[in-house]
């Protein structure tokens, strides 16, 4: 029986799996790809006495070597050369499915063009002239309908024949017009002049990629005795063409596709869905990123002003839980200990559940509905011009919940130095645990102003992680360069299920309460510990004397430093210990007028004792908001760099940046009037 | 070229909402900067809250309905501004309306603490000039606009996109 090699390439969501289990009945070999983490799925077709071996590719949207997907997929291309590659083309998505298509006719693979999802593209009131593109490419087209098995015989047939005619290898029928065809002409007939090399690559293939700067490709070609004259060559190009040949090559195979390609395959017009609708206003470009503003603003008012009653509700619990310790516990330190230490100061951090909770429930609905990711779309044009990469905007909007988290979500950044970079800014977004600070002094100094404070922190923190990206990018030799562009799935809009969105909220909200329950509550007994005690010099009689205490010699020993901010030895030592978790600022707070049996409610309190004025409370919010990341951010940072040097960094310019900040805050307040 | 009667009603309701929504927001807004310099004795004027951001916001609802005048010339794309008008004005609606009712609830646990009951959390608190706020009675006014637009949008499920906005 003869046999052939077949791969299966497409974008990701076109229904590849589909059409894999549909030629394979399903039954798959499945392995990692060699050295690789990647899934690699085999299966065999048996079709007119041909053993066809199919193999899945990673879904990629073109073949660029920038993410380990890509890499596999056109590395099994290049080198293993299968007789067939099928090609799964999203008929309801023509024009990015193409640019993959192309790539695969640079590499002048033997490709049958399986037109999936007919359905839908019908739905949507087209249809796609499947000999006319079959024409225009010259290679096979095959209409199917993978979710109906319809197609599927003639796919078959296509294969075996296509399979025949494999020793004819298909020249690529793309131009990039002048100069750049005669460019990759010259190099590609330098490259011939290698037959070992020009047997096993396209020459067209490599000197495009030479063109575009792949660095594999590069490395390749390195060790060819032609690799001198096409140093040379490539010089002389340089000095014509312009500076971003890739960008230049990817415009030009998309206006193919747009202006050539699709005018000619396109039968009906395609209709207006809700996603398309709503797109068009929520992408726009310049309503996009106000209509984003304002969405964030709404959130902040939900998370800030609905959950007000269930903190004071919380608040009320763990107020009498402490008066009740206070009344049955007879041991004086003991009843200190469970009154201030644990009702207190752990019992303060865990009032703000309900506004962290009501934040994640918001988030989970803006994601759930489809909404995040084109927030990440929106920004991603201010990013990229910025110097971040647009991918960035994802693991920076999971900062808003944990930088934990965030940090490990640049992974899926193609790029080291554009990961390193969201790296070393995410930090500056503002995890939950910073939201019970910024409560706690919104509500004690800025009055009406307090949602306000709060949601300023956040845009600061957005705006800060851009520009300090920026100065990297210019400043740092390491991060020179273009960030490379973003390729995202925008999912169609849904309306959130409840059950999906509370799993959402529980999943991150709970991480709060485990971190309560462990470092916080940590962090908390050695605050009491060291604000208690020495005991006879800080307990005398019935007043507390906390200016006694071990904790206020160290907040006077680092006063000095925060002076010039405006900030008292409580507010010093607050930070200090808030490096453990962030949560621990308001425990420490908390530990405090909870020890001088303030009968007040924690902010009163705290406006009550002059510690912050509107001012030095925001140039506090805002010091909170950028110096060092906590303990555990720290341990990722590193994990994540494998640098000790890229730790230290982060930690030592947000330190630096959170003082100039505060600095600049409470010297200009000042020079406007305020106090 | 012929108009369609029903986008005419539909593109003048959403002017009227939009200018409605970008007068009250830069009076919120102007009133926010102005109490943040000299502050006010009451942060509101005339039903309008003193509130920088909630002022943007509204702003931003205006400009978006506004920007759904293109249909008027036949651009069916621009039914996305209505719908993401209204989605953001029923957002900003139901938050207020929330908020007051957050206010109500606090009231309430002040009241169980001893503190006196009173009726004031409906007419001003977090939320401003509380259900007086002008953004929760524009919710309500825009809501037969959302019915408009989504019946026009199912009416006519073979609009066609044009090749601009394809691309």
């Amino acid at each position: 029986m003869e046999k052939i090699r077949v791969a299966l390439i497409g974008n990701p969501n076109v229904g590849k799996s589909q059409v894999f289990n549909n030629l394979t009945g399903g039954r798959a070999h499945v392995g990692n790809w060699p050295g690789k983490t990647v899934e690699k799925k085999e299966g065999v077709c048996v079709h007119k006495s041909v053993e066809m071996q199919i193999i899945d590719l990673p879904g990629t949207y073109s073949l660029t070597a920038r993410s380990i997907d890509e890499l596999v997929a056109r590395d099994f291309i290049v080198e293993e050369k299968p007789d067939v590659v099928i090609d799964v083309v999203d008929a309801s998505n023509l024009e990015r499915n193409l640019y993959l298509t192309f790539q695969l006719l640079e590499l002048e693979a033997n490709v049958i063009i399986a037109l999936n999802k007919q359905d839908v593209a019908k739905s949507l009131g087209y249809e796609i002239d499947a000999k006319e593109l079959s024409k225009l490419l010259g290679v096979p087209v095959i209409p199917t309908i993978a979710t109906e098995k319809i197609g599927m015989e003639e796919l078959k047939d296509a294969v075996i024949e296509a399979a025949k005619v494999k020793e004819k290898r298909r020249e690529h029928i793309i131009s990039y017009g002048k100069p750049y065809d005669e460019i990759i002409l010259k190099i590609a007939s330098i490259l011939q002049k290698d037959k070992e090399l020009s047997n096993k690559y396209p020459a067209k293939w490599l000197a495009i990629k030479i063109l575009e700067s792949d660095e594999e490709v590069l490395k390749l070609v390195s060790k060819s005795p032609v690799y001198e004259e096409v140093k040379l060559q490539l010089s002389e190009a340089k000095k014509i063409l312009e500076e971003d040949v890739e960008t230049v090559l990817a415009e030009k195979r998309y206006s193919i596709i747009s202006e050539v390609i699709l005018p000619k395959v396109f039968k009906g017009t395609r209709q207006l869905t809700l996603t398309d609708l709503l797109d068009n206003a929520l992408l726009s470009k310049h309503l996009g990123i106000p209509i984003f503003l304002a969405l964030w603003w709404a959130l902040f008012r939900f998370t800030f002003d609905v959950s007000a009653p269930f903190q004071d509700l919380t608040d009320m619990l763990f107020s009498k839980l402490g008066e009740i310790a206070n009344t049955y516990i007879s041991d004086p330190q003991l009843a200190s200990f469970v009154a201030d230490g644990i009702f207190g100061g752990l019992g303060t951090v865990l009032t703000f559940l309900f506004p962290i909770f009501f934040l994640f429930l918001g988030l989970a609905l803006l994601e759930d509905s489809g909404y995040l990711a084109r927030a990440a779309f929106v920004m991603d044009r201010i990013m990229y011009k910025l110097g971040l990469h647009g991918r960035s905007f994802i693991p920076m909007l999971i900062g808003f919940g944990c930088n934990v988290p965030a940090v490990m979500a640049t992974r899926t950044i193609d790029r080291e130095e554009d990961r390193i970079l969201t790296i070393l800014v995410n930090p500056l977004m503002s995890c939950s645990a910073r939201l019970p600070i910024y409560l706690l002094i919104a509500s004690a100094v800025l009055g009406p102003y307090a949602a306000a404070g709060v949601y300023s922190m956040y845009i600061l923190g957005i705006a800060l992680a851009i520009l300090m990206a920026l100065l990297f990018r210019r400043t740092i030799p390491y991060f020179k360069g273009k960030p490379s562009p973003l390729i995202l799935e925008l999912p169609l809009y849904a309306v959130p299920t409840m059950k999906s969105t509370l799993v959402h909220m529980w999943e991150r909200g709970s991480l709060f309460l485990k971190k309560a329950g462990t470092i916080i509550f940590l962090g908390v007994v050695v605050i009491w510990f060291l604000s208690s005690y020495p005991w006879e010099a800080v307990h005398q009689g019935d007043t507390v004397v906390l200016e006694n205490s071990y904790i206020a010699m160290l907040g006077r020993f680092l006063e000095p430093i925060f002076r010039p901010l405006g900030f008292n030895w409580m507010a010093t030592v607050a930070l200090f210990f808030g490096f453990i978790a962030k949560e621990v600022v308001v425990g420490t707070f908390a530990t405090f007028f909870g020890l001088e049996k303030s009968s007040e409610d924690l902010p009163t309190a705290l406006r009550s004792s002059g510690t912050f004025t509107p001012l030095t409370g925001l140039a506090f919010m805002a010091f909170s908001l950028i110096y060092i990341p906590c303990v555990a951010t720290i341990g990722v940072i590193y994990r994540e760099t494998g640098s000790w040097k890229w730790t230290i960094f982060t930690v030592v310019y947000e330190l630096t940046l959170a003082y100039v900040v505060a600095l600049i805050i409470v010297t200009f307040g000042r020079l406007i009037g305020f106090t | 070229m012929k108009q369609n009667v029903e986008n005419k009603w539909i593109v003048i309701y959403a002017i009227i909402l939009g200018v409605a929504y970008v007068i009250l927001g830069t009076v919120e807004f102007a009133l926010g900067v102005y109490n943040l310099f000299s502050p006010m004795e009451s942060a509101s004027l005339v039903g309008v809250s003193a509130d920088i951001f909630g002022g943007f916001a509204a702003f931003v609802i205006g400009v978006t309905y506004l920007s759904a005048m293109p249909l008027l010339k036949g651009v069916r794309e621009s039914l996305g501004f209505i719908l993401v008008g209204t989605l953001l004005s029923t957002v900003y609606g139901v938050i207020y309306l929330l908020i007051v009712c957050a206010d109500g609830l606090e009231t309430l646990l002040a009241s169980l603490e001893g503190g006196a009951w009173t009726w004031e959390w409906l007419m001003s608190g977090s939320a401003g000039t509380g259900l007086l706020r002008p953004e929760i009675w524009l919710f309500f006014i825009s809501l037969p606009l959302a019915y408009l637009t989504l019946r026009k949008n199912g009416k006519e499920s073979n609009i066609p996109k044009s090749r601009e906005s394809y691309e």
